[in-house]
């Protein structure tokens, strides 16, 4: 059972979790401008009320890693937040960045190395940096005071709000089965499992997605071509 | 549910001394939140116990954000970027059930002592990212090309087909 130490550290804890995010999102907006020093510091208080209390409550050994895992999900969460909301795209690009960074940080948690460095390598500095060339490309949508969202706004919201509460009920009612007994469980390097999994056990399936990436080469040169000449 | 409704109320009505806290953890309980309910040493489990369920809701959380963002954009380039984010939540979770039932698919498969780590989700993810890249090049490309014929990438100017 809980001490009173722990019920305690437990609701400061929540506490701290509701005044950071609330301080923090107050303080980015237009309306609370001329606060927003204040409301930043409250809320990065009430952000180090949450560190500390979670790691108070944490088993030592898990310690470490319970600290990293709400760090990428403060990237996760903050930068997918600022991918849909901000309008000026190339913000908005830059925020989606940091939202990949946390998704590579997770990735490291789940001991998946070989996923983490691809997307660092792949998506930040392959495919973000096309997405930036194609927005520079496009000029006259860089201005911030552009109305960034369509009339259907708000019914998108709700609809995404109803699909997050259905997916919850889904997952939270899914009868899953508990996690195996990880007994004497063999973990190679990961490069190396995943590399004999892409090349002996899926050969079929990579060659189609090469076929495809090719595809999708010839397919994009085409469409940007010029046609006049 | 409606059973477990019942039996709930039931041990409420029937309880001798409930504090709130009880009757709160127990309704929590109910609804599936083990982590603010409490089963062991400590609560809000969820805030200190990593496990599957935080990966979940939290590609559940960005997936929903990613759609609002497809839905609601008025600008190509920015719906791109939604969809992104929706592909990403789907290998956050891949990935993360990975690690938590890699063991069990291996050992349905060969039927030995030792149960080797599989990495189908991460393969899988894999395989996602490398659709996502060429979804993104024929994306800007056709966005390119639309630019090119009218000077804008805002989708309410593509009403060619529009009846």
């Amino acid at each position: 059972m809980a001490t009173p130490v722990q019920m305690l550290l437990s609701y400061l804890l929540l506490l701290g979790l509701v005044i950071g995010v609330a301080g923090l999102v107050m303080a980015t907006l237009g309306r609370f401008y001329r606060r927003r020093a204040l409301l930043a510091l409250l809320g990065l208080a009430g952000l180090f009320v949450f560190t500390t209390c979670t790691l108070l409550l944490t088993p030592p050994g898990a310690r470490l890693i319970t600290a990293y895992f709400w760090l990428f999900t403060a990237a996760v969460i903050g930068g997918a937040l600022g991918t849909v909301t901000m309008r000026n795209v190339f913000h908005s690009a830059l925020s989606l960045i940091l939202c990949l960074l946390g998704v590579a940080g997770y990735f490291i948690l789940v001991n998946a190395e070989f996923l983490a460095m691809v997307q660092v390598i792949l998506y930040i500095g392959g495919i973000m940096v096309l997405f930036l060339f194609g927005i520079m490309v496009s000029q006259n949508i860089l201005g911030s005071e552009l109305r960034q969202n369509a009339p259907q706004a708000p019914w998108a919201a709700i609809a995404a709000g109803l699909l997050f509460a259905f997916m919850l009920f889904c997952g939270l009612f899914m009868t899953i089965p508990p996690s195996p007994e990880r007994g004497r469980v063999v973990i190679s390097s990961n490069t190396q499992s995943v590399g004999w999994s892409l090349m002996a056990t899926y050969t079929l399936p990579f060659e189609v997605a090469s076929m495809l990436l090719l595809m999708a080469l010839i397919g994009a040169i085409v469409l940007v071509r010029k046609e006049d000449e | 549910m409606l059973a477990l409704l019942a039996q709930a109320a039931g041990a409420q009505a029937t309880g001798p001394a409930m504090s709130t806290l009880e009757a709160v953890r127990q309704a929590l309980s109910i609804i599936g939140a083990e982590w603010f309910a409490h089963s062991g040493d400590a609560p809000m489990r969820f805030f200190t116990r990593l496990d599957y369920h935080q990966y979940f809701i939290i590609s559940c959380f960005i997936f929903c954000l990613g759609f609002y963002g497809v839905a609601a954009r008025r600008n190509a380039i920015s719906m791109l970027l939604a969809m992104e984010l929706m592909l990403n939540a789907v290998n956050i979770n891949m990935a993360a059930f990975n690690q938590y039932w890699g063991p069990v698919i291996t050992r349905a498969a060969f039927t030995s002592e030792e149960s080797v780590y599989t990495n189908l989700g991460q393969c899988f993810s894999a395989f996602a990212i490398i659709v996502a890249a060429a979804e993104a090049a024929v994306g800007l490309g056709i966005i390119i090309a639309f630019y090119r014929l009218r000077k804008s990438v805002m989708l309410d100017d593509a009403n060619l087909m529009k009846w």
